[in-house]
């Protein structure tokens, strides 16, 4: 039988028959390359767009939000590691082919499907194939992704993804392999197409004590951000909880996490925000011009909304994102 | 007659502490005699390692009926390349 390579991402895992491939997910059957996932999912939720998290897109809506078993990274600190490094075969999957992803999301009044909680990237084809009936109906598609995806899939992903939040974990390449086996620069390189195609992209950084929570760690990021995607691009600073492999670690101090928003801020992101930290003023979109709130929030509920037309109420300022 | 029993009491447990010994030995080298549990967890650990699992016939077997059990229905992929060899 014939040996595979696959090509979805950086890892080109090269497959005897049987083999399957370091996702877990695909799986060479017969010298084929097969995916084991298609219309499986393990996961599905409806959520607020909020909590992805994508602030500057269709706020307040609903989002209708499904994962398959498996993923391609094998973070330390994943909190869905139970389907993330899991199998398909162990988890408790539905069957839901894209046509009935797209009825259910109808049904639910979501304006938005989101390829989620695992990992997008190992359920290409299944994302893809519902992704286009989505906009057939009227539906956006949303990416929370780790994005470590090869160029070409990366190029026809951008046809049909409409928005992603993007989990850009640290800026080195050692704690990409320390934290999850895997390299930095096809991120950060993917991330950049996918900037340039038009996506609109917000990233998270999960901030981890002792591993990537220093001031010159924040600096070297936001560094990057602005050098190659501007300073529109909303970065979202999240604050670690104990999870899976690292259940010795603390949460991080919330100091540390209103630190890494100021360092954002005084490298010139308009927009950083801090995650899992209820109650927090980095929870709030802020005109970068007049100062004042124009989204209030409290974790992913909005309390108060000051945006019309895309543009800040107070100054008439344009607020990047899509709205409505 | 009280040490004859203690020493009794003692060689009995003895072989019972090594017969557990040569079971755990035994079960942990012969995954198909190994039950679900350890069957599960050597199934998470192989997910962890870096290089594609490289499986034997007999376990190759395994994971295809277990597939079919678990209502999976393998669908060709898109991006990968045959390799002829």
């Amino acid at each position: 039988m014939n040996k595979v390579k696959c090509l979805l991402c950086p890892r080109e895992c090269e497959l005897n028959n049987g083999d399957r491939g370091d996702c877990r997910a695909r799986m060479n059957i017969g010298g084929r390359l097969q995916t084991l996932v298609y219309g499986k999912p393990c996961a599905v939720h409806v959520d607020p767009i909020e909590k992805k998290p994508l602030f500057h897109y269709l706020p307040g809506t609903g989002s209708f939000s499904i994962a398959t078993a498996g993923c391609n990274l094998h973070c330390m600190y994943c909190q869905n590691w139970e389907i993330s490094q899991g199998e398909p075969e162990n988890t408790r999957n539905i069957d839901l082919a894209p046509e009935d992803v797209i009825r259910q999301a109808i049904n639910t009044n979501c304006k938005t499907i989101a390829y989620t909680y695992s990992e997008p990237v190992i359920f290409f084809e299944y994302a893809a194939n519902t992704a286009r009936l989505a906009h057939k109906n009227g539906i956006f598609n949303v990416w929370v992704t780790a994005l470590y995806i090869n160029p070409e899939p990366l190029k026809e992903a951008v046809t049909f993804v409409d928005a992603a939040n993007i989990d850009l974990k640290g800026i080195t390449d050692k704690f990409y392999q320390t934290m999850s086996r895997a390299t930095l620069k096809p991120v950060l390189d993917a991330i950049k197409i996918m900037k340039e195609s038009g996506v609109w992209i917000e990233l998270t950084n999960l901030v981890v004590p002792t591993y990537n929570d220093t001031a010159e760690d924040f600096t070297a990021l936001c560094d990057w951000v602005v050098e190659n995607l501007g300073n529109e691009v909303p970065m979202h600073f999240s604050r670690f909880w104990p999870m899976f492999k690292l259940k010795n670690l603390p949460p991080t101090p919330v100091e540390v996490m209103t630190r890494a928003r100021q360092i954002a801020m005084s490298k010139g992101i308009h927009y950083a925000y801090v995650g899992n930290v209820p109650g927090h003023e980095g929870n709030n979109t802020y005109c970068p011009v007049c100062k004042n709130i124009v989204i209030a929030r409290r974790g992913y509920m909005i309390l108060d909304y000051n945006i019309d037309g895309g543009k800040c109420t107070f100054c008439n300022h344009k607020i990047p994102g899509r709205w409505n | 007659m009280k040490d004859r029993i203690f020493l009794f009491i003692s060689v009995v447990l003895i072989i019972f502490f090594v017969a557990g010994i040569v079971e755990n030995i035994l079960l942990l080298s012969l995954p198909s005699l190994s039950g679900k549990g350890n069957s599960e967890q050597a199934s998470l650990d192989a997910g962890m390692v870096e290089k594609p699992l490289q499986l034997q016939p007999k376990l190759k077997d395994d994971i295809l009926t277990r597939l079919e059990e678990a209502g999976l229905e393998p669908r060709e992929a898109r991006y990968y390349r045959v390799i002829d060899e």
